[in-house]
Formats: C-alpha cells, sequence, structure tokens
C-alpha cells in the first residue's frame, strides 16, 4: 500500500493542479473569473469625502457626503470614453431607478457638456474632476466606472467598465432593489 | 482611437515638414521630477514599488499609462508635504488594495503565496528521503521480473542497492541544477532591485530631451506671435490669418485656430481648402468625433467639389462613428482612387479602409481593390496572396480579366454548393461592381433562397438589392420591374420571420415606393415612424420622406 502511495504521490499532485488550472481556465473562458478586474478596496467602506465643482455652474460645488437618505450611483465618465457611449442607454434606465451622481473625470466641461448633449445626461447632479485628484481618492482606474452607496454612505458595489445589459440586469438592479427596500 | 491617430497623421503630412517630436523612451518626464535630487530619488524609489493598475504588470515608474502618471505625481505631492515612505505606500494600498503594490505584504490572504516554494522544498525534499529509506529496506518488488529465474535474484539485488540511489541522486542533482539555473537567471535578469538604466543616464537623457522640447515650443511660440502680429498689421490678408492657424494649430490652441480659419474663411468668400481645414480643426477639436457643425461644413464641400480630400476623409470619419460602414468604404475608396499614388495621406486612408471594410464584411478583393500584402483572411479560397499583389502590378483590362475569372470561379463553386447564402451575396457584389447588374439580381436571388430561415441575412440581401438599384437609377424600367419582384420576394420571406422589424419596415417602404405604390410605402414607413425614437435624426428625415409621398 505504502509503496503505490508513493509512486503515485507525484501524479496525484499532478492531477490537482491540472483539475485547478483546468477549472480557472474553464471559468475565464466563460467570463465568470475575471482576471484583469480588480477588487476594491473600498468596499464596506464610507465614501472618500469629496468635493468637486459643478460642470454646469462651475461657482457651485457638488458634494458627496457620508449620509443621504436614500442609495445613489457614483458614475465616474468622460467625452473621450468610448465605451461611456456604451453605457449611456444603461445610465438612462438606472437613473429612473436611482439618483446618479456624474463626475467628468479628466475632461474639459465644455467636452463634457457636449457628451452630455449627445448621449443623454441622467445625472441629478455632475461635479467636475479635471485634475483627476477625486479619480484617485475613489481608487479609479479607468473610465467608465459605477459606484453603489447605501443610505448611510458606504459603499456597497464597484463596477469598473460598461455597464450592460446583463449587469444591469442581473447585478445592479437587483442590489438597489434590495438596498432600497431597507431603506 | 485609431482614426483619431489617423487623422493626426494625415495632419502633420499636410499642415508642415517639420519633424515629429522625438519620440518618449522613458515614462517619466522632466516636468514630474521634484528639484530635490534626495526627494526625487525616494520618489523613483517608491514608485518602482507600485503597481500600475492599467497595465497591471508594470510599476508605475515604468509605466506611460495616463493613470501611472496621476499616481506619480501623488507619489510627489505626499512627498512634498513631508510623508515618509510607509505612509505613502499605506495611503495607496487603502485606496487601490494590496494590488497596487508590487511586494504583497505577508497576511492570511497572501500567505499561501508566501509558503508555497518553502512547502514545495519540503514536501520534494521528504519525498526523496522517504522514497531511499524505503528503497533500502524493501527486499525485493513484489512484481516478478520477467526473466530467468536465476537473474531474478541477481535482478533483485541491483535493484536493491543501485536502482533506488541512482534515482535519489539522479534527483538531488536535477533539483540543484534547477534551484542554481534559476538563482542564475533571476540575479541576472530578474531581480527588481536591478537598475534599468542608471539614473544619472536618464536624468540626462530627460533633461536633453526637456531642452529641445523647450526649444521646439519656444520656435512655434516665435512663429504664433509673429502669425499674430501679421494679422494685426494687416487683417484683411487671408494668408496671415491661414498662417496664424497653422502656428496654433502647432501649438495645440484649437480655439484660437478655429478663430483665424472661420476669419480667414469669412474674408475667402467661402473657399472649401478654408472650410475642410476648418472641418478638420473642428474634428480635432472635438477628440476625432465630427461633430454636426463639421458634417455640415463637410456636406458644404462636398456638394461643391466631390473630390476633395479632406472632406471626403472626414465624411468617413463620420460615417464609421455612425456605424454606416459601407459608407465609409465607398467614400475611402474614392479618395485612394483620386489621389495621386505618393500623396501623403495614402497609406493612413487605406489602413482606415481596411479596418472599414472587415467591420462592413465586405470582401474588398471581389471589389478588384488589391489592398496591402496584409489584406487579412480572404473568404475566396481563388485569392492568393500572390494573386492580390499580382493585380497590384497589372494593366486595368488585365485586372478586369484576373477578377472575371475568379467571379467565375466562385460561381462554379456556389452551383456546386448552392447553400452558401453569403457566397451569393459574396458573388452579388462581385457582380456589381463588374457592371453586371442582371446576374447581381439573379445572385441575389440564390442567396435568399440559400437562408430562408436566416432574417439577417435576408436583410443582408434587402441592403444589396437597394444598393443595386441605386447603382443605376437611370436603368430602364423593366430592370427596375426585375429589381422589385426579386426585393419583393425576398421581403415575403423575410417578413414571415420577424414582420415588425424597423429595418425591414424600412426595406419595404423603399421598395414600395420604388415601384410607385405610394399608399403601401406610407404604411411600411408609418408603421416605422412609430417604432423610432420621436426625437432621432432618423424619424425627423424619415417624416420628411414622409410627407414627400403624402403630396
Amino acid at each position: 500500500m505504502a509503496r503505490s502511495f508513493t509512486h503515485f504521490l507525484p501524479l496525484l499532485l499532478f492531477a490537482c493542479f491540472a483539475v485547478i488550472a483546468s477549472i480557472a481556465l474553464v471559468m475565464t473562458l466563460s467570463g465568470e473569473r475575471k482576471p484583469s478586474e480588480l477588487p476594491s478596496a473600498l468596499i464596506g467602506k464610507p465614501v472618500p469625502p469629496t468635493e468637486l465643482p459643478s460642470l454646469y455652474n462651475p461657482q457651485a460645488f457638488v458634494n458627496i457626503e457620508a449620509a443621504t437618505s436614500q442609495p445613489y450611483l457614483v458614475n465616474f465618465f468622460a467625452s473621450w470614453c468610448a465605451p461611456c457611449r456604451a453605457e449611456a442607454p444603461a445610465l438612462a434606465i438606472l437613473a429612473k431607478e436611482i439618483d446618479i451622481i456624474g463626475i467628468a473625470y479628466k475632461d474639459k466641461p465644455q467636452d463634457s457638456q457636449r457628451f452630455l448633449t449627445d448621449y443623454g445626461n441622467p445625472y441629478t447632479a455632475i461635479g467636475s474632476d479635471n485634475e483627476g485628484s477625486a479619480g484617485l481618492n475613489w481608487g479609479v482606474y479607468g473610465v467608465p466606472e459605477t459606484y453603489l452607496i447605501s443610505a448611510d454612505g458606504l459603499i456597497i458595489k464597484r463596477h469598473a467598465g460598461p455597464i450592460d445589459g446583463d449587469i444591469l440586469r442581473e447585478e445592479l438592479l437587483p442590489l438597489i432593489r434590495s438596498l432600497q427596500k431597507q431603506g | 482611437m485609431r482614426f483619431f491617430q489617423a487623422l493626426i497623421l494625415v495632419l502633420l503630412a499636410n499642415i508642415s515638414v517639420q519633424t515629429l517630436p522625438i519620440p518618449q523612451a522613458f515614462a517619466i518626464t522632466a516636468e514630474e521630477q521634484l528639484t530635490d535630487p534626495a526627494l526625487e530619488a525616494r520618489a523613483r524609489d517608491l514608485s518602482k514599488q507600485l503597481r500600475c493598475l492599467v497595465c497591471q504588470n508594470q510599476s508605475i515608474d515604468d509605466s506611460d499609462a495616463d493613470l501611472a502618471k496621476d499616481l506619480r505625481a501623488e507619489v510627489r505631492k505626499q512627498l512634498l508635504g513631508g510623508a515618509d515612505d510607509k505612509t505613502i505606500l499605506s495611503n495607496l494600498q487603502e485606496k487601490y488594495g494590496d494590488y497596487v503594490l508590487l511586494n504583497p505584504p505577508v497576511s492570511l490572504a497572501t500567505i499561501g503565496l508566501w509558503a508555497t516554494p518553502i512547502l514545495g522544498l519540503l514536501l520534494g525534499g521528504g519525498l526523496i528521503v522517504y522514497s531511499r529509506r524505503r528503497g533500502l529496506r524493501t527486499p525485493a518488488p513484489s512484481t516478478p521480473l520477467p526473466s530467468a529465474s536465476e537473474d531474478k535474484e541477481l535482478a533483485s539485488e541491483k535493484a536493491i542497492h543501485t536502482r533506488p540511489i541512482g534515482a535519489t541522486s539522479l534527483a538531488v542533482t536535477a533539483s540543484f541544477c534547477i534551484l542554481i539555473a534559476g538563482a542564475i537567471y533571476w540575479f541576472g535578469l530578474g531581480s527588481p532591485s536591478l537598475p534599468s538604466q542608471p539614473l544619472s543616464q536618464r536624468a540626462s537623457e530627460i533633461n536633453l530631451e526637456a531642452r529641445q522640447a523647450e526649444a521646439q515650443l519656444a520656435e512655434k511660440q516665435q512663429a504664433f506671435a509673429a502669425a499674430k502680429d501679421a494679422t494685426m498689421g494687416t487683417p484683411e490678408n487671408i494668408g496671415n490669418w491661414l498662417e496664424l492657424a497653422l502656428a496654433a494649430a502647432e501649438l495645440g490652441r484649437v480655439e484660437e485656430e478655429l478663430n483665424a480659419l472661420r476669419t480667414a474663411l469669412s474674408l475667402t468668400d467661402e473657399d472649401i481648402g478654408i472650410k475642410s481645414m476648418l472641418a478638420e480643426a473642428l474634428t480635432r477639436s472635438a477628440d476625432g468625433q465630427v461633430i454636426p457643425e463639421a458634417r455640415q461644413l463637410i456636406a458644404e464641400i462636398l456638394a461643391e467639389n466631390g473630390g476633395e480630400p479632406r472632406a471626403l476623409f472626414l465624411s468617413g470619419l463620420a460615417a464609421m462613428e455612425d456605424g454606416a460602414y459601407n459608407r465609409a468604404v465607398d467614400n475611402w475608396r474614392y479618395l485612394i482612387e483620386i489621389s495621386p499614388k505618393d500623396a501623403p495621406w495614402v497609406g493612413v486612408v487605406r489602413e482606415n479602409l481596411t479596418e472599414a471594410a472587415e467591420r462592413a464584411g465586405i470582401a474588398l478583393e471581389a471589389a478588384g481593390i488589391a489592398l496591402e500584402e496584409d489584406s487579412g483572411t480572404s473568404p475566396l479560397p481563388a485569392l492568393s496572396q500572390e494573386s492580390l499583389s499580382a493585380a497590384a502590378e497589372m494593366s486595368e483590362a488585365e485586372r478586369l480579366e484576373m477578377i472575371e475569372g475568379m467571379v467565375a470561379n466562385l460561381r462554379q463553386r456556389l452551383d456546386e454548393n448552392p447553400k452558401d447564402s453569403e457566397g451569393w451575396q459574396r458573388l452579388a457584389r462581385a457582380y456589381r461592381v463588374l457592371n453586371r447588374p442582371e446576374e447581381a439580381l439573379e445572385a441575389l436571388g440564390r442567396a435568399s433562397a440559400a437562408a430562408l430561415n436566416d432574417f439577417e441575412l435576408q436583410l443582408a440581401v434587402l441592403e444589396q438589392l437597394m444598393m443595386a438599384g441605386k447603382d443605376r437609377d437611370t436603368a430602364p424600367s423593366q430592370d427596375k420591374a426585375k429589381e422589385v419582384s426579386v426585393a419583393n420576394i425576398v421581403l415575403e420571406r423575410a417578413m414571415a420571420l420577424n414582420a415588425e422589424h424597423p429595418e425591414l419596415l424600412f426595406f419595404a417602404g423603399h421598395f414600395a415606393r420604388r415601384d410607385g405604390d405610394k399608399d403601401k410605402a406610407r404604411f411600411y414607413w408609418a408603421k416605422l415612424l412609430d417604432k423610432i425614437p420621436a426625437s432621432s435624426e432618423t424619424a425627423r428625415l424619415l417624416q420628411l420622406e414622409l410627407d414627400k409621398l403624402a403630396r
């Protein structure tokens, strides 16, 4: 018994490795596992305090505060970002369900305004983050990025990349509805 | 964005022969650096420990990504604020997670990562020791060896004394070799502490680059100031305004460029050359998007001179933006046809054309355009690389003959395998190019018949039928009747699959109008109008057409 065990141990180890590797491969191919997607360090933490000049009225400020009466979304976008155009319809749908605060990331205000004229404005308030400093505080590594904030000001979910139909239906909307029920 | 780059290239080729800026050799640029060398050295050191989250396998010190630049600036800002290295790293870790650190901290989540090599060594070593001991003690292998009985004893003796030891020493030697090779490799090439470039050398090169950039900038600013003075002196001189526009473009001052061009335009009674420059500048100011004002200008230019290269190029870009790839292909193909072979923009246009054609799914080859060597996957097996480059060298007549030959080949293959609907469509396209409308119509009929259950393909056939109709709007009426009758058959098939599809409704209206049946056309288009957003441009155009029909 002992003899056959040592004989087969390397094979067994290799088989374990092969099984783990194939599971990872299958999950990657099916899109379930996204190796390039980074976990957010901010999940479950309070929103980083953010104060930005308003896009349409630079004298006024858009504040993202710790607590509000209801959950909301924060969406980083830019006119130069093609996926932001792709997610415009999804944001329009979301806007009917929940407040969305837009942050124009590293974008000239006139370009952002033109973008919103062309693709629709789903936002309740828009801050202009020309320098990208708010983006740094939020841990943004590319636009578009969307954060779901609970009524007590905690970041519940972060989605990097455009929101497509699947993500909208299967991830965001259910989460939003359950948050709204709690609130 | 590739198209934007292409646009810039065309601009550079057009505007000036000035040397292109020296390519950036290093990620870090001169203006990022701190003046205090000690702080700067710390900044560089920290940058090497931080991961660029966009590239994911480069440090922010190496990366050219925008985010890396921001993070470098953030590190330096915190350094200037007096933070120590640990605080800076932990600040960033708080926002971006452990992932931002190239050296992951030892924690419960990463213990496996750190412990695996040690565990592997222990396990391997244990195995070797265990098997060696067991090998020495085991009297004989339990399975009989396939040898004669005298040899058997000898063989088992050998097995006891030599085999396990031989295997063990082999294993030990092998693992040492691997360890040593790994260590050599790591110290020689892999260690992150290796200096990729000595800092002083890099810094001096960066400084040199900065000085050159400064000199260039000063030169450009001088040119700009001179041009501005000139326009002040003689504001009615168009040349001065154009000069100013070019100087402003060089400096990236888009607003001033636009102003200068607008002034020049107003002085010249709508000169289309200047108009096209304005359209281009507008597009550039919108980061490569062809904005409505530019589109308006392009339409005006092309109405006046259908061969204005800049307008043609931009019109292709606009079509790409709208997803009208076929129109983009048409524009750019025409632009290449009318451009001199050595025009500076031909290469770029070709590249864009290839991309547009890929998206449109058109077999350009079948249309007789010999693209560059890398013409991609050719759908026609007869079109090999050689025949394509051969086609480029042939005279027009020879080329036509070759294409005819290839078309005949395709036709033959399709006759053998008539179920290939896409093949029939390709054939129809080729016939259209060869100006054989009858055969194109027939091929389209076959294409439709070959894909009775495929709605998308039926739509594609309808689109081709429409384009075939446009080719010969002046055709005699019996040809038109034939086109409409083919179209009606295809429409019926498509309706059976999905009668409410907006595109199909559009085609149904189009062919009804072509047939002279205005009521039917209005019926379909009114139905279509209900299905599209009322505020869209399409809806407006459709409404216009409907109004025309009502008259």
